[in-house]
């Protein structure tokens, strides 16, 4: 009787091990080292970024960097997984080894450069103020006193941050994990304005209807979007940014172009 | 709820519940026995023993969760001599299994603190060894008193799987972010804080139930 | 003799409990120990019972020897003849200690089976022979604290007497009692004593020292005095 009770926990014990990390297997790639000589590289993604790399419908992985690396891919050939990460550690997971590209609508600032190194750009990208429809608010300078939202760890940040004068005249800078939540505290009335990339906020005002609304006219500036890369990996630097050449003289680039971003 | 929204979360939701129930289960599994090991560690009468375990639980006790995740998984591969990449899923386990065991061994020596002398004495004058006191006199009893708050740590285990997201794995509030990005809606959230109810009220009942299964005596 | 106690001496923190005594007891005979709370007549009982460590001298149960001093130091028996001793001598603590989650024939078998001196069969058989001498029929299955403090004392007496030790030995079995438990317990100690069981009573209770006692040790300021009331 109590044998049996034993070997009864034990195979429960072992069923759930083994569920456990069959599961957690299936979405973890072995680490990769720094060399250009590999058959698989790692990118390493935020898969709630929509609509640059998130999940679809399915549950699959979809998004504009989901389609432009597998076309670079299949040009370098070599095969590219995606590993989700959260994006408050994308350098620190790069620079472990853990993955080999940081590829999710990352944009070009100084300050990371001093951490990896960036390809060409892929794509323009500015960063945008946006209102509720109903806000009184026109200009940078009447938002002086209240709460701006901005993701944290953000090209956004970022840029915000470039401008000191601005950042001392709010009430405060309040920072999210997500663009998402930022939304959602500009829509409860807690913040007055969001700072957030383009190509994002494009994408997440069509989800909630465009009419609910504003984009200031001023802007903390362009941007661009690129892939970041080991500084030490060199040579496969050289062979991603002649995959994205090759696709932009063929036409490829305009078709994924095409497929994501409507041109209004 | 949007019917594609929901379309989209209930499958997400199921596969993130194999990581959210995986670790959980796995933590328990591991840290219930454990736990009550380094509990006899740390009331061992040899100085170094005590105190070496005394600092493990000082430190898991004593630091964030999210940062024992991440320094097992991110920092561990630079200490010197024993410092090794740990996969996603081993950093996981290992960081939830020693945050846990921790805290369960301080319940447990507060348990066995509390079971009175005479029933050590009362063994030993019978001719039990130390073992078969320990086993079937001192544990028995101790688990009966421990069992309440080993119940709220398991209740706070549930919520604290969360926190695998820092290492990008996927679990159930990590599926609700993903649809909620997705179709820049709240009610992911909503959704997945009613599973993480459920779950809660199964474990609820177990515990009341083994409660009760120990209630035979006074 | 089956209990030998020679030349003991304790002290906690460098104040002596007691110092050089000696005392025997023969088999059946009822040996009572007195004196005031805090002269260590609980101590004294506890070296015998292999639950304090003594810091000289020697204590031989039933041609075992539990402490002997060789060469100026005490000498501890070794593990196995521990087995042997424990199962010549039993204890029944003031408040009983009893395993309050297991019920009384569980209380009873625990240690013969563990010990492979009886099948469990064995030790059931045994157990039932006990409860019955003890006026405990039908209370095998109660768990102790559904038992009132006699029942209690005499399921921790059943316990005790399992493997028939030689010597039985009583921390302050009056105190948890009123009158009428009290008769019962002498005439239960009494009955062992018959048997052939030494009987060792620790307690400040004169009226049932004199009620019961066939040898007296006073102690008082760590040392002993003797007197045999009845038998020679």
């Amino acid at each position: 009787m109590k044998k049996f009770k034993a070997m009864k926990l034990l195979v429960l014990l072992l069923t759930v091990l083994t569920m456990a990390s069959g599961c957690a297997d299936s979405k973890t790639v072995s680490p990769g080292k720094a060399s250009g000589e590999k058959a698989s590289y790692i990118m390493g993604l935020d898969d709630t970024f929509a609509p640059m790399g998130f999940r679809d419908e399915k549950g699959n992985l979809a998004g504009f960097d989901i389609d432009l690396a597998n076309e670079v891919a299949k040009r370098m050939g070599v095969t590219i997984n995606f590993q989700p990460i959260d994006w408050t550690m994308k350098e620190t997971e790069l620079n472990a080894g853990n993955i080999d590209f940081i590829w999710n609508g990352y944009t070009i600032t100084d300050s990371r450069k001093e951490k990896v190194n960036f390809s060409q750009t892929y794509l323009e990208n500015s960063q945008i103020i946006v209102v509720l429809a109903g806000s009184d608010v026109k200009t940078k300078a009447e938002l002086a006193g209240k709460s701006v939202a901005v993701q944290a760890e953000s090209s956004a940040l970022d840029a915000v941050n470039t401008d000191p004068d601005f950042v001392s005249s709010l009430k405060e800078l309040v920072e999210f994990s997500t663009n998402n939540e930022a939304f959602m505290d500009v829509e409860a009335g807690r913040s007055e304005a969001l700072v957030v990339d383009e190509v994002l906020a494009r994408y997440y005002m069509k989800q909630k209807g465009q009419e609910k609304y504003r984009v200031l006219e001023e802007n903390f500036g362009d941007e661009e979007y690129a892939v970041g890369v080991r500084k030490s990996d060199t040579e496969l630097m050289k062979k991603l940014n002649d995959a994205f050449d090759q696709m932009r003289s063929d036409g490829t680039y305009e078709k994924i172009y095409a497929k994501w971003f409507s041109e209004n | 709820m949007e019917s594609k929204v929901l379309e989209m979360l209930i499958p997400m939701t199921l596969e993130g519940l194999k990581s959210t129930i995986g670790v959980f289960a796995v933590t328990l599994a591991a840290s219930l026995p454990l736990s009550i090991l380094v509990a006899k560690m740390r009331m061992s009468k040899n100085k170094i023993v005590s105190s070496l375990t005394g600092i493990y639980i000082y430190i898991m006790r004593g630091t964030p969760l999210l940062l024992q995740l991440m320094f097992i998984f991110f920092g561990f591969v630079f200490v010197p001599y024993i410092g090794y990449a740990f996969s996603r899923t081993q950093a996981i386990f290992i960081a939830f299994i020693l945050n846990y065991t921790a805290y369960f061994a301080e319940i447990f020596r507060g348990g066995i603190n509390s079971i009175d002398i005479g029933q050590y004495e009362a063994a030993q004058v019978l001719g039990l060894s130390r073992t078969r006191a320990f086993m079937k006199i001192i544990l028995p009893q101790v688990i009966k008193n421990v069992l309440p708050s080993i119940g709220n740590e398991v209740i706070t285990l549930v919520k604290d799987t969360s926190l695998v997201y820092i290492l990008g794995a996927s679990d159930i509030l990590k599926a609700a972010k993903s649809v909620s990005n997705r179709y820049s809606a709240f009610s992911p959230y909503i959704f997945v804080g009613f599973v993480y109810l459920a779950i809660t009220a199964v474990l609820t009942r177990a515990l009341a139930k083994i409660e009760n299964k120990y209630n035979y005596y006074r | 003799m089956v209990l030998k106690v020679n030349n003991l001496s304790k002290s906690f923190n460098g104040q002596n409990v007691f110092e050089d005594i000696s005392f025997s007891a023969a088999a059946g005979e009822i040996v009572c120990i007195r004196g005031k709370s805090g002269e260590g007549k609980t101590t004294l009982l506890r070296c015998i019972n292999n639950l304090e460590f003594p810091d000289r001298g020697s204590i031989e149960i039933n041609s075992l020897y539990l402490y002997k001093e060789e060469n100026g130091q005490v000498k501890h028996a070794s593990k196995s003849e521990l087995q042997s001793i424990h199962q010549e001598i039993g204890l029944v603590f003031q408040n009983f200690n009893l395993f309050p989650h297991m019920n009384v024939m569980e209380n009873l078998i625990e240690a013969p089976v563990f010990l492979k001196k009886m099948s469990s069969d064995k030790a059931k058989e045994r157990a039932l022979e006990l409860l019955e001498q003890l006026e405990l029929e039908g209370k095998e299955h109660s768990y102790p604290y559904q038992l009132s403090g006699g029942q209690k004392q005499r399921v921790a007496i059943a316990r005790a007497c399992m493997l028939n030790p030689s010597i039985l030995c009583f921390d302050e079995p009056t105190s948890a009692l009123d009158e009428s438990t009290r008769g019962q317990i002498s005439k239960i100690i009494r009955k062992l004593s018959s048997q052939g069981m030494a009987i060792i009573i620790v307690t400040h209770d004169n009226a049932f020292v004199n009620e019961i006692a066939e040898k007296i040790i006073t102690l008082s300021e760590g040392k002993i005095t003797i007197e045999t009331t009845r038998r020679p």
